[in-house]
């Protein structure tokens, strides 16, 4: 399974294999990561899981559609790299993939 | 459904009550120095019912609930006034809202029934449609609606204000502001501090009978020797009450208790408050201010609490309602907070259950055919009069709202 790192606010990070099929905001979910709230459970319809995706994964994920960018006008602290994680799909090229929580969703 | 029943259902626009001049003047000028009360048919006839929901209930202030109900931002409850589902929520910029909770997208029911503490946002459970705090629409679930105007999804608003602690709602958005109406009656409570009182305690009811008689039951206390005979009416019999004060939507009257009949024990069980000075202390003349507000709002405040009445209004003798009591912040560290509260609490339980039983007799007693005119007493019960009165200008349509 592809390895994931979500990396907590204050700098902690957490390694954690994720099922392929499934998104970012779910692999989190399940393996207890923290700050990941996920409100409509992956509908794109809140805007709570959000994550910064790191650089040099920007270009290796599909990009966002314009459904998750109305979204992520909600995200507290949007930055270039926001993504909301529900949107992610994990498949083996992500294995790797290092997404920092947002502070507040 | 047939048209007949549709037709029943609908507000009927022309319909005003029809009071007679005769009736009207029992009410306002009495004959020989006694005046009358509101003709019965006013409790339980359906057309005069539906006459106040439109241009009385729907068009004045309405009491929902206490401030710490929906203490920080994201907290709240729910309710239901007149069939709308309603929520009242805080919003992150710490004021309330009170909002329709109905989805704009097939009308399901956002949230059920009940409280909550700390929503982010509104999730409806049927698409997962959501929310902000103040009812925008925050997201359409997976794939935005081209073309969508979201601005003009929001949930209605209906307006809500904070007074002394306590939550009012108001259908008419043109609705002049409660606070501005009772500011002389914030010049005899601003010292309590009713904003910082603390809910203790709630006991909710099925109130089978006209809402007036809740109200009317609280806006004197003749009742005493009666209803509540054994348990109050010694200590705070009739003639210890006198009016206080009158606004245009409001009254209030007071009691005065005495050293033999109401020692400090009972008078103030968790001591002088902080406030007092100890003339006020001992100044007996405010032991309790009675408050009502138009046309359902009746309290009963001391300064160590608050007891109210709220009503979900659902028809012209069936409603939800909930007597509430809230105890002054001080009083929750003073020496045997606990057992003090918990008979206060208890108190209150007990005299509602007492005035739930007159109510019942109200309703029971009020549909006789041989009720003609009903009298007031002229010493007992003079706050009555500003109230029947404020109904006839209602029925008659001579009520401004925009006159002071």
């Amino acid at each position: 399974m592809p390895k994931i790192t979500y990396i907590q606010p204050d700098g902690a990070r957490t390694d954690v294999e994720v099922a392929i099929g499934i998104s970012v905001m779910e692999g989190a979910l399940r393996n207890g990561i923290d700050g990941i709230v996920a409100e409509c459970g992956g509908a794109c319809s809140c805007a709570t899981c959000h994550v910064y995706v790191a650089e040099e994964w920007l270009d290796r994920i599909p990009a966002a559609n314009s459904t998750e960018n109305s979204m992520l006008e909600f995200a507290e602290g949007k930055a270039d790299n926001s993504r909301l994680s529900c949107q992610i799909n994990v498949t083996a090229d992500l294995d790797g993939l290092v997404v920092t929580v947002a502070e507040e969703q | 459904m047939n048209e007949v029943l549709l037709n029943d259902l609908r507000p009927d626009e022309s319909f005003r009550p029809d009071i007679t001049e005769e009736e009207a003047n029992s009410i306002r000028l009495g004959h020989n120095g006694i005046k009358g009360i509101l003709p019965a048919r006013c409790y339980y006839d359906e057309n005069i019912y539906k006459f106040e929901v439109e241009n009385i209930l729907k068009k004045h202030w309405l009491y929902v609930g206490a401030w710490d109900w929906a203490e920080k931002p994201g907290d709240y409850f729910t309710l239901e006034m007149f069939g709308e589902p309603l929520i009242v929520i805080r919003g992150k910029d710490g004021k309330l809202n009170c909002l329709v909770n109905s989805c704009r997208h097939r009308w399901s029911k956002i949230l059920p029934e009940g409280r909550g503490k700390g929503a982010k946002m509104l999730v409806c459970p049927y698409h997962t449609w959501t929310y902000n705090l103040d009812g925008t629409l925050r997201g359409v679930a997976a794939e935005g609606i081209e073309n969508l105007d979201k601005s003009k999804c929001s949930l209605p608003r209906i307006q809500v204000e904070e007074w002394n602690g306590l939550i009012f709602i108001n259908f008419d958005p043109n609705a002049t502001s409660l606070a501005e109406d009772l500011a002389p009656m914030d010049e005899i409570l601003k010292p309590y501090g009713l904003d910082k009182y603390r809910s203790a305690g709630i006991t909710t009811y099925e109130s089978d009978w006209n809402y007036k008689f809740s109200f009317e039951t609280g806006y004197e206390a003749y009742h005493h020797c009666g209803v509540h005979g054994d348990r109050i009416g010694n200590f705070m019999p009739p003639k210890a009450h006198r009016p206080l004060m009158f606004g245009k939507n409001w009254g209030a009257y007071a009691f005065e208790s005495q050293p033999e009949t109401f020692p400090n024990e009972f008078r103030q069980p968790f001591g002088k408050a902080p406030w007092m000075t100890d003339e006020q202390a001992e100044d007996r003349s405010l032991d309790a201010i009675f408050l009502g507000i138009y046309p359902n709002f009746i309290s009963f405040i001391q300064p160590h609490q608050i007891s109210a009445i709220t009503v979900q209004h659902k028809s012209v003798s069936r409603n939800t309602s909930s007597t509430t009591i809230a105890i002054a912040d001080w009083c929750w560290d003073r020496p045997d907070a606990e057992e003090h509260i918990a008979a206060e609490v208890q108190f209150m339980k007990d005299v509602q259950d007492e005035d739930t039983y007159a109510c019942q007799m109200l309703e029971r007693g009020v549909r006789s055919s041989f009720n003609q005119e009903g009298i007031v007493h002229p010493k007992f019960e003079p706050m009555m009069t500003h109230y029947y009165d404020w109904f006839l200008q209602h029925y008659a349509g001579t009520y401004n709202p925009n006159e002071k």
